[in-house]
């Protein structure tokens, strides 16, 4: 999955990369993405990550958030912090309770059309931080007790191999959506 | 601080921004600009703009740089463009075709 | 699948119409038509729904064709097919579960406005 050399590219919390990010190695998105991450190994985007447009690799995570298409060609996971707005395809694909999804999803080998990804809204959000309204309302919910229990298969939670979803770390809110243009 | 790093094998078109240090090993076309330190490593190939605080090549540059307190050329580096910064370090063993100008300001 | 299901629509057993009720009810057989129930639904592995579904909670290891509604949580099970549309606050999909299905989850407001150049 990784570079034989363990290489990989991560985009940091508070960097915004506008354009394509085409690699050969894993991609971990913890800051914003505008555009195409195309990997022929894996794409993960963090928590507090967030990808507008559209994703594809042989295994893509979804810790953070994503608002567009995303194809794997092998496996998708949306952990329990993800939150996807946009039509998914893959073969396999587990979600996490937790995990939001607002979109189609696939697993009959059809893709997405990536003309379907939502348009950016006109309105600007208010100035909070990313996702947290969402996040709230998915964690919140006295019913969360009423769940089922996981089971197995949900608790083993197979990764793919290398990516690295879990550590929560502590680190700043994504970008302040104005900062970073000089 | 967390960097942001485009690995090896990475290939980005387009505008790399925000406030994190960017150390490229592998391919940009287009615009690196943090509010941040830039590092081009020996695997990096950045062409059209690069822009931090301190800019340090030991790879490949084409096209302009601008290093607001320095940029550092090191051995083994090709430069191709022109550089803006208020103080500049071109090591021996480094390639440099371009213009300094060095009466920018510092911020 | 052994909850507390009182009731069960068993396997070989086919149904067509409308089932409502306030318990738990499993179904291993084919419904085909409207379930409304007030406790968790249950999909067995050799069931089969088409039509909708309304419950508080819904578990699927069987096969749904249709649209399925749950206040609480939709379940997906491994080996399960899902075709229709799933909306629900929580959903939870087991690796081997297959869906070709529209979600319809709050995600929130979407985020594409901030960060103008």
């Amino acid at each position: 999955m990784a570079g034989q050399d363990g290489s990989k590219t991560e985009i940091g919390p508070k960097t915004r990369v506008v354009g394509d990010i085409e690699a050969e190695e894993d991609v971990f998105i913890l800051g914003r993405v505008e555009g195409t991450v195309r990997s022929t190994a894996s794409v993960v985007i963090e928590e507090d990550g967030l990808v507008l447009g559209h994703v594809e690799a042989a295994f893509v995570v979804v810790a953070g958030r994503l608002e567009g298409t995303a194809v794997a060609e092998k496996r998708m996971e949306i952990t329990e912090t993800g939150a996807v707005l946009g039509d998914l395809a893959a073969p396999a694909l587990v979600m996490l309770e937790g995990g939001a999804v607002r979109g189609r999803v696939m697993m009959d080998g059809s893709r997405p059309e990536r003309a379907a990804a939502p348009a950016p809204s006109r309105t600007p959000r208010p100035a909070g931080p990313a996702g947290t309204s969402a996040t709230l309302a998915r964690r919140g919910g006295a019913s969360a007790r009423t769940a089922p229990a996981p089971t197995q298969a949900a608790s083993r939670g197979a990764r793919p191999g290398a990516s690295r979803t879990e550590p929560p770390r502590e680190r700043p809110l994504p970008l302040d959506p104005d900062a970073g243009e000089a | 601080m967390s960097d942001t790093v485009i690995g090896p094998k990475t290939l980005i078109r387009g505008r790399i921004l925000g406030e994190d240090p960017v150390v490229l090993e592998g391919r940009v076309e287009g615009t690196i600009r943090p509010d941040a330190p830039v590092l081009i490593e020996a695997t990096g190939r950045a062409s059209r703009e690069v822009q931090g605080t301190e800019v340090r090549v030991l790879g490949t540059v084409e096209g302009n740089v601008t290093g607001l307190r320095r940029v550092e050329i090191m051995a083994g580096a090709q430069m191709l463009g022109d550089v803006k910064t208020p103080r500049i370090l071109i090591s021996e063993g480094a390639v440099f075709r371009g213009r300094v100008e060095m009466d920018f300001q510092e911020r | 699948m052994d909850t507390e299901a009182n009731a069960i629509i068993g396997q070989g057993i086919v149904v067509r119409g409308e089932v409502s009720g306030d318990s738990p009810l499993t179904i291993a057989g084919t419904l085909e038509g409207e379930l409304r129930l007030d406790a968790e639904a249950t999909v067995a592995p050799e069931g089969l729904v088409k039509g909708t579904v309304e419950a508080p909670a819904v578990q699927v290891a069987g096969q749904i064709e249709g649209d399925v509604r749950a206040s609480e949580w939709i379940r997906l099970d491994p080996g399960c097919r899902v075709q229709g549309t799933l909306a629900a606050p929580r959903v939870i999909i087991e690796e081997g579960a297959v869906l070709n299905a529209t979600l319809e989850m709050d995600v929130g407001p979407s985020e594409a406005g901030g960060g103008h150049e």
